[in-house]
């Protein structure tokens, strides 16, 4: 407090200052910096209050007021509830409650890229920071912390959202817990997020898996004792039911289990930070290290699973020190984060946040497969185990009446009376009511008649004048069609209205009462998914099915086989080059009978190979054969064609680096002009053998070229 | 050889496996990020001229051609949808189909070439879904990617066996007949954004990955990489098999290149064409007519040449 100015505005700390208090004398202080909050200005050389509320102090020079107001104003820092009210392209449109619509650019997210931008349904209630609040402009909000983390940032699910003032925010994020919430929190494990501090709204409070039951003396979640079972036996169903599919075909995995592997996985999964993660990430994380999902299985057989987050963050309340009451779970979560709203503005104190249970999709699966195992084991449990003992108690019981029989008698049999009639009196008034109800419902019926027909009357007569507007519309407009622009308006305007509509909370509640709760369960589905894009700035253009029912027209052509199709079945590459060879000429036939000049310049090959190209490719291939071909596919396929040879200089370009050391250009050239001789040798050699035996005689002459071969097809191509 | 211009940014090229001169190109304003899209049909003549263009709202990321129908296009869109055009209409008649399934970005899409009738979407929802032309909802949907899935991939020889490559590093094998995928390959360290089958051999299959390489695996021991092809100086986009050379693949990546390899041999890259000025995305290999190229990227430039000539020469 040296920096307390001489005028001693220690008077007015925390005490009620009102509009037109001067609290602080600048004139009085010497070189010295203070920072000013809310509800504070300056006022020439004095600093005023502006509304009324307590006048704060935090060390070491931040002055503000406090008050409770029902209307947020933005200040950087503050971390807030906000309701998603739409989604442009770069932002969505937050409602804070405050003054205007906040930001929140779809990339301030952990990670965030445009590639994954998340997708949030009008509605969705945010839990976001204030990171920019200027006058004049919308505020900004992130969903990282300052360092661009996700913190506990992001969509708040289940529960429900309280809307409160400002002052009430600020008791609930009291330093000393509020009251309130310690009490709450030793009846019942529930979460609950704060918006912030200085002027802020919302409450979300989860009431978690943990019934409120009074009588339930520890706040300890049973379902965390039933899950960590659950979970093997999900897992040994697993390995079966992999075990039992047999593998069909070569693309099903059959390798078995390799123990380093799941040693490595087991040793992954037992990282304190991993177990925290979701099953999901430690899945993907696996898969990407090479491990099978067998593997994966064992490993996490091997390791029991933690038990899931809504089990293990049963923090009832954290307390201000942000260490977790009551959490006696054998694994030890790292202690909740406590969220620090860093205030530029005011409050010093404030802080602690309440952690958000999720429910993952992987605990209903973990139930499912839990009560799936379990279901034969517990039908064998209650076969031995209960029904004896069931059967013993009833007989127990039944001999009890048996003996107690004759002195019960006398007294039951005059409440048996009484109640009967008491029964048959409530059933005559519940006839009553019903009857009313009924004769109820007949007046109502016809009154609604009457109102439908009213209705229909007003509709006409606007109907009516819509049309009479229309015309005069025409009128004004002479002769001129309507342009496009106004349709878009018009758009614009339906658009509008529809966000309207859709959020009623957005525009009307300005003054709804305070106390107003709405469940979040299910955030309001919307449009089943439209792309985050707005299409303000691009052309409209409608590219709806005109008529979706319209059948497909008929082919006009019947499938082409497939060049692999069609070697398959002929093993040889003569059909290919036939059907395609047909396929011209149905197209281009005239074109065909020309030669090569008046081909079509995409069936062009390489002017260098055309010489060759033409009639012997067919033969060409199978001495190319052995250079390009695998053992393994030698049964089912054999080449087609030749390769469309490169230009040998650009084969050589691209090889100059390797090849140079051992063979000059020169070299290289003259032997691929051999190579092209030797070719045309062979293939006319095979010619003149005639089609039916060029088979034995390539195949012979094959041996003896082989290596010149393979060396001119590996320059070559 | 002829250019065709494309008033938005290119994003994927096919040729029809019915008329040897056509084909078509997917194309999205504003680099696909945002804005309208377009669906090209182009004839190839003495020049490259245009038969249809169909507009759509958003980007056009990938399309398809129908493998049972000459005039039939499955065009992957922006905001999710798959629309199906028939060529031989109208621009006013099209799409004759809109399928709105996927909550985020179709990305790929790939017509089944041996039972011919169905169709399977790859999108940004981590999800592969299945579908048929007749009906107005997806057949199936697989959903065991952890990231994006960028593009899927029918096998030539298996008509229920294809393979979809995801961002989340993994490749994955299905068999429709099967309830979840059969078989996990972590191909790279890095996300993968394409995958194709080798058409000779049913058990060769070839990533293309952002680590600049391009991967050929064997499923039946895909422990190692049968071939690693380096040479792309950056992402890899697209990769693609030859219809007519078991060995033979094409690939175009963000360096602006489309390249040629070999796996089989071991200097694989055996053509090198940099006749892009901006990323090169859209590859393909005509099926009927062998060694024909055409390529597209985010120059608007849609080139179409024959293997062994210059793209750009006139």
């Amino acid at each position: 407090m040296e920096s307390k100015p001489s005028t001693t505005p220690s008077s007015f700390i925390d005490q009620q200052v009102f509009p037109g208090d001067v609290v602080l004398d600048l004139s009085k202080m010497a070189n010295q910096t203070i920072k000013l909050g809310g509800g504070l200005r300056q006022d020439g050389d004095v600093i005023s209050v502006m509304k009324a509320g307590k006048l704060r102090f935090s060390k070491p020079n931040k002055y503000w007021v406090e008050s409770s107001n029902k209307r947020y104003v933005p200040s950087a820092g503050d971390n807030v509830l906000g309701i998603v009210v739409d989604a442009k392209a770069d932002n969505f449109l937050v409602d804070i409650k405050g003054p205007t619509l906040a930001f929140l650019p779809v990339l301030a997210f952990e990670g965030g890229t445009r590639r994954n931008i998340p997708k949030f349904e009008m509605g969705t209630l945010l839990y976001v920071r204030v990171v920019k609040a200027n006058t004049g402009m919308n505020p900004e909000l992130s969903c990282m912390d300052a360092s661009g983390k996700a913190a506990e940032y992001g969509p708040l699910k289940e529960g429900f959202m309280f809307e409160s003032s400002t002052g009430l925010s600020r008791t609930l994020l009291s330093s000393p817990t509020c009251p309130v919430l310690e009490t709450l929190g030793k009846k019942l494990a529930f979460e609950i997020a704060v918006g912030d501090s200085v002027e802020e709204h919302t409450v979300m409070a989860t009431p978690s898996d943990a019934p409120p039951s009074s009588t339930d003396e520890k706040p300890q979640n049973p379902v965390s004792q039933v899950t960590q079972p659950s979970n093997d036996d999900r897992q040994d169903t697993k390995v079966e039911g992999v075990k039992e599919s047999s593998p069909t075909s070569v693309f099903v995995n059959s390798e078995p289990i390799r123990e380093e592997q799941v040693q490595n996985a087991v040793k992954f999964l037992s990282h304190p930070k991993v177990r925290g993660s979701p099953v999901m990430y430690r899945r993907s994380f696996l898969e990407r290290k090479g491990l099978t999902k067998e593997e994966i299985d064992e490993a996490f057989r091997r390791v029991p699973d933690p038990t899931p987050a809504v089990a293990t963050t049963q923090s009832v309340v954290t307390n201000q020190d942000g260490q977790i009451k009551s959490s006696s779970n054998g694994q030890q979560q790292p202690p909740a984060q406590v969220l620090q709203p860093t205030p530029v503005g005011p409050v010093g104190s404030s802080s602690k946040m309440g952690i958000l249970s999720r429910f993952h999709w992987y605990h209903a699966v973990f139930a499912v497969g839990f009560l799936a195992v379990s279901g034969a084991g517990t039908a064998v449990l209650i076969k031995n185990a209960i029904v004896p003992r069931l059967k013993s108690w009833i007989r127990k019981v039944a001999s009890e009446e048996d003996e107690e029989g004759p002195m019960k008698e006398n007294n039951a049999k005059p409440n048996v009376a009484e109640e009967a009639a008491a029964a048959a009196k409530a059933a005559a008034a519940a006839a009553a009511d019903v009857a009313r109800a009924s004769q109820d419902i007949l007046i109502t019926k016809s009154e609604e008649k009457r109102y439908f027909e009213e209705l229909i009357n007003l509709l006409n007569v606007q109907t009516n004048e819509m049309k009479s507007m229309s015309n005069a519309v025409q009128k004004l407009e002479g002769g001129q069609s309507i342009n496009g622009r106004i349709t878009v308006e018009e758009q614009a305007n339906q658009r509008v209205s529809r966000t309207s509509s859709r959020q009623p909370y957005t525009n009307g509640k300005a003054d709804a009462d305070s106390s107003s709760v709405r469940s979040l369960s299910p955030p309001a589905p919307v449009e089943p998914s439209a792309a985050p894009h707005p299409k303000s700035y691009m052309e409209e253009i409608n590219d709806a099915p005109p008529n979706p029912n319209q059948p497909v027209s008929n082919p006009r052509l019947a499938p082409k086989p497939k060049p692999w199709e069609s070697n398959q079945a002929q093993n040889s590459s003569l059909t290919t080059f036939q059907s395609q060879e047909s396929s011209n000429g149905s197209n281009y036939g005239d074109n065909q009978l020309n030669g090569d000049d008046t081909l079509p310049w995409w069936q062009r090959k390489n002017v260098r190979i055309t010489e060759i190209e033409t009639a012997d490719e067919q033969k060409f291939g199978s001495p190319n054969l052995p250079s390009n071909e695998r053992p393994v596919q030698r049964s089912s396929w054999v080449p087609p064609q030749p390769p469309p040879v490169v230009m040998p200089e650009a084969a050589a370009a691209i090889r100059q680096p390797k090849k140079s050391s051992y063979l000059s250009d020169d070299q290289l050239l003259s032997q691929s002009t051999d190579v092209t001789d030797e070719l045309q040798r062979i293939t006319k050699i095979s010619e003149s053998g005639g089609a039916v035996d060029a088979n034995g005689q390539i195949s012979g002459l094959q041996s003896a070229e082989l290596p010149q071969e393979e060396n001119g097809s590996y320059l070559e191509t | 050889m002829p250019v065709f211009k494309t008033p938005f940014n290119g994003y994927s090229v096919k040729f029809s496996p019915f008329y040897e001169n056509q084909l078509a190109v997917a194309t999205a304003q504003n680099f696909g990020i945002l804005g309208n899209g377009r669906v090209h049909v182009l004839q190839l003549g003495p020049t490259v001229t245009e038969r249809a263009a169909f507009d759509t709202a958003d980007g056009v990321y990938d399309l398809c051609w129908s493998e049972s129908h000459d005039s039939l296009i499955v065009a992957a869109i922006a905001d999710g949808s798959l629309k199906i055009y028939d060529s031989s209409l109208p621009p006013a008649a099209n799409p004759i189909r809109s399928l709105h399934e996927h909550a985020r970005e179709c990305h790929g899409v790939d017509f089944n070439s041996v039972r011919k009738d169905s169709f399977l979407s790859a999108s940004w929802d981590d999800t592969v879904k299945l579908w048929t032309v007749d009906r107005p909802a997806s057949v199936r949907t697989f959903k065991e990617h952890a990231y994006c899935v960028y593009s899927a991939a029918w096998n030539p020889r298996h008509a229920d066996v294809f393979a979809s490559a995801s961002g989340d590093c993994t490749t994955r094998i299905w068999d429709v007949r099967e309830p979840g995928s059969t078989m996990i390959l972590p191909a790279h360290e890095f996300e993968i954004l394409s995958c194709d089958w080798n058409k000779y051999d049913d058990c060769i299959i070839a990533t293309a990955s952002v680590d600049k390489s391009i991967k050929v695996w064997d499923v039946r021991n895909y422990r190692i990489p049968v071939a690693v092809l380096n040479g792309h100086g950056y992402a890899v986009r697209k990769v693609k098999f030859s219809p007519h050379r078991g060995s033979l693949m094409a690939s175009c990546s963000y360096d602006m290149t489309v390249c040629l390899w070999d796996y089989m041999v071991e200097d694989a890259l055996i053509g090198r064409y940099d006749h892009h000025t901006e990323f090169a995305v859209g590859v393909d290999m005509s099926v009927l007519v062998e060694g024909l190229l055409a390529s597209t990227g985010w120059d608007e430039l849609v080139y179409v040449w024959q293997h062994g000539t210059d793209p750009r020469a006139p």
